[in-house]
């Protein structure tokens, strides 16, 4: 399978870098092509619950649809995000560096950053 | 770990500080060395100012410092000499025998080079990605 590995540093709202991430991950699944989203920097603002807009509910479908997830332990907490303030299903890890290398190095057909 | 054959490849557009962009590079790229891939970083536009020698922010995270640190791993930086001589970092001609362009306000961790490293960063890698591109 096809595997997609999306780096975000965006945060959701001001501009349209999340939003791309939501029609491209989506449109990827579509294909059947496996996907993996990782939030670093004020991408992890993608993670919170509750948001208004189509970056949260992307992220409750994605996750719906087998898309994994991972967000910045160390940025959550630099942003004053606790994780019980965090769309369940969404992994949470120190390493974030290292998972995103694991699966972009080891495993991703392709890789886009924003 | 890794064996070590694959290479990472990072472009850089944006100046440190103003964003976290230069510091999800150092950071991808210190932790990419640590597993055994090589790394491969090319400084872009403004992303030249992170070349600036004696860099010292007192609540961020330094760039300057961890571009020392990347290069002393192994990592190889280069920056574009155009990019770097429209912002004055250029202060001298090519030096052949360093193959870069001679410059007193780098860091000697960074080496300016021609648009060429750019090319062969994008022909080289394993996985390419970019940072401060819209």
């Amino acid at each position: 399978m096809d595997y997609l590995c999306m780096l975000i540093t965006k945060p959701p709202h001001s501009d349209e870098g999340a939003e791309r991430m939501c029609g491209i991950s989506n449109a990827a699944r579509d294909r059947s092509m496996g996907v993996a989203v990782y939030l670093i920097g004020d991408g992890v603002l993608c993670a919170k619950r509750h948001q208004h807009g189509h970056v949260g509910a992307h992220i409750k479908r994605a996750l719906e649809r087998s898309m994994s997830v991972y967000a910045s332990a160390q940025d959550l907490r630099a942003r004053g995000i606790a994780e019980t303030q965090v769309e369940k299903g969404i992994v949470i890890t120190e390493d974030i560096e290292g998972r995103f290398l694991k699966d972009a190095m080891e495993r991703a057909s392709r890789v886009i950053s924003w | 770990m890794v064996d070590g054959t694959k290479t990472l490849g990072i472009m850089l557009f944006t100046s440190p500080y103003g964003s976290q962009d230069a510091d999800h590079v150092c950071r991808i790229a210190e932790r990419a060395l640590d597993m055994g891939y090589g790394v491969h970083i090319f400084l872009y536009g403004d992303g030249v100012h992170a070349q600036l020698a004696g860099q010292d922010p007192k609540m961020f995270y330094n760039v300057g410092a961890a571009l020392e640190r990347i290069a002393e791993k192994g990592g190889v930086i280069k920056s574009c000499v155009r990019c770097s001589q429209a912002r004055g970092y250029v202060d001298g001609g090519y030096d052949e025998e360093e193959d870069r362009y001679r410059s007193s306000k780098s860091l000697d961790a960074v080496r300016i080079y021609s648009l060429y490293g750019f090319i062969d960063i994008i022909k080289d890698a394993d996985t390419l990605i970019t940072f401060g591109s819209s």
